[in-house]
C-alpha cells in the first residue's frame, strides 16, 4: 500500500534524473511539478493525484510559461503566477498500471499506483512523456508568435487546449498575447469581448461579472498604444 | 519393522529380560555379534559419514563380530540386553547372512543398530571394550552424527530420542538435531537459517520439541523473524503457525507499528493472537460482541482502531469506486435529478473545505463545479454553481460531525464555502486553490450497499 507521503517522497528519489536535467521538484498539496525556470520562461512537466487505499494519478501535463504574458495577469487576479500554455500527456498506460476502464470519463487518461515499483514504471513513462512529447512542445512554442500562429491556425473551440484556463483567464490570456504580439486582431476581439463582459456585469451573472472585474483592473494596459 | 521390536521390548521391559528366552530365541552368540557390528557400524560412520548401509556392511569386521558372538555366549558380555529378532535377522542356521539377504529380512542393519540400546544402558556397559568406550565418547563429542546416522537408518524421532538418552545426550540436543537433520532442505531456502538455530539453541526444550514435531513452526518463525521477543515464543508461534501469507504479513504490519503495536499484549497472552487479533482481523464487526467479552482498555483500544481502519478502508474503496464509474453515477443521478448531468460540470477530487464553524473543515469526495463554454470559446467554471458529493458505504451510515455542519451551512443563505486546499487540479486541467470561494447549491449522498463496489442509492440532503 502507498499513500501520499510515501508516494511524494518515491517521486522526489525516483525522478532524480528530471532534476539532473536542471528541472525543480515542487510539491504544492497534491499536486507536483518539476519546473525549469529561465529569466523569461520556465517549463514544466505536472502530475497531479488523488489518495485512496492507493493513489490515482492523473493530469500529466507539460506546462511553458511567458513571464511577459503571467505576469500581467498576476497583477489583475492575484493569485499565483500560473503557465501560458500547456500539452497534456496523449501515450498509453503501461501494462503494469491499472488505468480507468471508462474510455468517457473526464479523466481517463489515468490510472493507479500501488506500490514503489509502479513509482519506478510511473518515473520510466514520464520519461517517455518529455523525450517524445513535452521536449517537442517546448520546441514548437519558443515564442509567443508561435502561440499566436497556432491560435490563428486552429478553431476557436480548440483554443483551450492550448491556452492554460485557470480561474477562468483564459480569453485574458489570450488577449494579452495577441497584444503583446502586435496581432492585427486584438482590438476587435478585445472590444467584443469586453462588451460582452460589460452585459454579463450589468445583469450580475456569475463568473462574468467577477471576469469583468479582473479585466477593469487592466484598464491602462490594454488602451494603452503598443 | 524389527527395530520398533527391538527398541519397544528393551524399554518396555526396561532391559529385563531373561537369558532363558534369549537363550529360547537365538543365544548370546547372536546378540553378542550383533552388538559388536553395531560397535563397528557406529565407528565406520563416524569415520565416514557419508557411507551407505550396504557400504558399511561390507566393511563390517566380521571375525570380529563372530569372536564377540563367542565371548559374549561364553562370557556372557553382554546378556544383560538382547531382541528376540538378532537371531533371526543377522544368522541363519548359524551362518551369517549376506548383505542381500539380510535387507531382504527386514533391515537387520536397523535391527543390529537396536542392540545399541542395550549398549548404551547396560549396567554392565562397565566391562565393555576399549572400542565400545570409543563409540560412547564420540556419541557424546558429536550428538549430531550419532543423530544423523540414525534418521538416515530411517529410525524414528522417538526411537532417536531413546537411544540418544542412553548415551547421555540431552533430549533438547537430541530434539535440535533431529529437526535439523530431517529440515535441511527447508533450511537452506530460508534466508537467516542460522537465526533460527541460534533462536533454538538458545530457547529452552519446549521450543526446540514445537519445532522439532510441527516444521510449519519455520514459516511462522519466519513471519515474525523481526520480533525477537515473540519469534522464541512457542505458544505464540504454534498460534500463527497455519496462517496464511496474507495474515502473516498484516501481523507484521502491525507488530512493526510504532504507535500502536499490539506485540506486549501477545507477550502476556499469546492465545490473544488466535482469539483476538485474528477474529477482529477477520471480522472486523465482531469488536460489537468484544467490547461486551473483555475489560482490557489496551483491547478495547485496539479493536476501536481496526474497525475504525476496516471500515474506513471499505469507505475510501467505495470513494474509488465512485470516482472511477463516474458514466454510472452520471446516469444514476440524472435519472434522479435530470437537471443535474455531471457531464455540464468539471469535477475536483478531495477538496477540503471550510464549514464555518472555527477552523473546522471537512473533506469533499466530489465537488463539481458548473462549465460553461461562452460565445468566444471560452471554457468558464462558475464557482458560484456547485455541488457537493459524498460517498457513503451504506445509505445508513451518517455524516461526521463535520460534513453535518457542512451541510447546515448549504441549506442556509450562507452557503459559500472557503476552499482550504492549498491548490487541487481537475483532470480537465482547471484548478481551485485556497484563495477560492464555492457557493454550493447541492449537497448529495452516493451509497452503496454495506459493502461497495455498487452504487446503491443517490440522495440530496438539501
Amino acid at each position: 500500500m502507498i499513500d501520499s507521503k510515501m508516494f511524494s517522497s518515491e517521486v522526489e528519489e525516483s525522478f532524480k534524473w528530471l532534476t539532473d536535467l536542471d528541472f525543480q521538484f515542487r510539491q504544492l498539496d497534491t499536486n507536483i511539478v518539476f519546473e525549469r525556470i529561465k529569466s523569461d520562461e520556465a517549463f514544466a512537466i505536472g502530475f497531479s493525484w488523488s489518495e485512496y487505499n492507493r493513489i490515482h494519478l492523473y493530469g500529466l501535463t507539460a506546462y511553458k510559461r511567458f513571464n511577459s504574458i503571467e505576469n500581467i495577469i498576476h497583477v489583475a487576479t492575484e493569485k499565483p503566477v500560473d503557465y501560458t500554455i500547456k500539452h497534456h500527456w496523449k501515450g498509453d498506460v503501461p501494462d503494469e498500471l491499472e488505468r480507468i476502464s471508462d474510455q468517457s470519463h473526464p479523466a481517463t487518461n489515468s490510472f493507479f499506483l500501488e506500490n514503489k515499483s509502479q513509482v519506478e514504471v510511473f518515473s520510466d513513462m514520464v520519461k517517455n512523456f518529455l523525450h517524445h512529447e513535452a521536449n517537442d512542445f517546448f520546441e514548437q512554442f519558443e515564442t509567443i508568435h508561435d502561440v499566436l500562429k497556432w491560435l490563428k491556425a486552429h478553431e476557436v473551440k480548440q483554443h483551450a487546449e492550448l491556452l492554460v484556463q485557470n480561474n477562468n483567464t483564459g480569453m485574458l490570456r489570450k488577449l494579452i498575447l495577441m497584444k503583446e504580439g502586435h496581432c492585427e486582431d486584438f482590438e476587435d476581439l478585445f472590444q467584443r469581448y469586453v462588451g460582452f463582459l460589460k452585459e454579463k456585469y450589468a445583469t450580475k451573472e456569475s463568473p462574468y461579472s467577477e471576469m469583468y472585474e479582473v479585466f477593469s483592473k487592466l484598464d491602462d494596459y490594454f488602451i494603452h498604444p503598443d | 519393522m524389527l527395530l520398533p521390536a527391538i527398541t519397544d521390548a528393551l524399554v518396555a521391559e526396561g532391559l529385563e529380560i531373561s537369558s532363558a528366552r534369549i537363550a529360547e530365541k537365538s543365544g548370546e552368540f547372536v546378540v553378542g555379534a550383533s552388538v559388536d557390528g553395531s560397535i563397528q557400524l557406529i565407528l565406520l560412520y563416524y569415520d565416514n559419514p557419508d557411507l551407505r548401509p550396504a557400504a558399511a556392511w561390507a566393511q563390517l569386521d566380521k571375525v570380529q563380530m563372530t569372536r564377540s558372538g563367542v565371548e559374549a555366549m561364553l562370557g556372557k558380555v553382554f546378556l544383560e540386553a538382547a531382541v528376540s529378532c538378532l537371531g533371526d535377522a543377522i544368522y541363519s542356521n548359524g551362518k551369517m547372512r549376506t548383505y542381500q539377504e539380510v535387507v531382504s529380512t527386514q533391515g537387520a542393519i536397523d535391527c543390529a543398530l537396536g542392540a545399541i540400546t542395550a549398549f548404551g544402558a547396560d549396567a554392565a556397559a562397565k566391562k565393555l571394550g576399549a572400542r565400545a568406550k570409543a563409540v560412547m565418547n564420540k556419541v557424546r563429542d558429536s550428538p549430531e552424527r550419532f543423530v544423523k546416522l540414525l534418521t538416515d537408518l530411517n529410525f524414528t524421532d522417538d526411537q532417536i530420542l531413546r537411544l540418544g538418552a542412553r548415551f547421555g545426550v540431552s533430549s533438547k540436543s537430541v530434539r535440535f538435531y533431529i529437526f535439523k537433520l530431517r529440515n535441511r532442505l527447508k533450511l537452506a531456502e530460508l534466508p537467516n537459517s542460522d537465526a533460527l538455530l541460534k533462536d533454538l539453541e538458545a530457547g529452552d526444550e519446549a521450543l526446540v520439541k514445537a519445532f522439532q514435531e510441527n516444521v510449519e513452526l519455520v514459516d511462522a518463525w519466519k513471519a515474525v523473524g523481526k520480533h525477537a521477543d515473540l519469534r522464541t515464543n512457542t505458544k505464540f508461534l504454534e498460534n500463527i503457525s497455519g496462517y496464511s501469507d496474507d495474515l502473516l504479513k498484516q501481523l507484521d504490519d502491525d507488530l512493526l507499528n510504532s504507535k500502536y503495536s499490539p506485540s506486549d499484549l501477545f507477550k502476556e497472552s499469546p492465545d490473544d493472537v488466535t482469539n483476538v487479533w485474528k477474529k477482529l482481523k477477520e471480522n472486523p464487526y465482531w469488536a460489537s460482541d468484544f467490547a461486551k467479552e473483555t475489560t482490557d482498555a489496551r483491547w478495547l483500544k485496539w479493536k476501536d482502531r481496526e474497525f475504525f481502519k476496516t471500515v474506513t478502508k471499505a469507505g475510501k474503496d467505495f470513494e474509488e469506486y465512485v470516482v472511477q464509474n463516474l458514466g454510472t453515477l452520471r446516469s444514476k443521478v440524472l435519472n434522479k435529478y435530470p437537471n443535474l448531468d455531471i457531464n455540464d460540470y468539471e469535477v475536483f477530487t478531495q477538496v477540503q473545505m471550510k464549514t464555518g464553524v472555527g477552523d473546522e473543515y471537512f473533506v469533499a469526495d466530489l465537488v463539481l463545479v458548473k462549465k460553461n463554454t461562452d460565445e468566444f470559446g471560452q471554457i468558464i467554471l462558475d464557482k458560484n454553481n456547485v455541488v457537493v458529493l459524498e460517498s457513503k458505504l451504506s445509505s445508513r451510515t451518517i455524516l461526521t460531525t463535520p460534513q453535518g455542519n457542512a451541510l447546515t451551512k448549504v441549506k442556509s443563505s450562507e452557503n459559500t464555502f472557503d476552499v482550504r486546499s492549498v491548490s487541487k487540479q481537475s483532470s480537465g486541467g482547471f484548478s481551485i486553490g485556497n484563495s477560492d470561494n464555492l457557493k454550493v447549491d447541492d449537497f448529495i449522498k452516493v451509497s452503496s450497499d454495506g459493502q461497495g463496489g455498487v452504487i446503491d442509492d443517490i440522495v440530496s440532503l438539501k
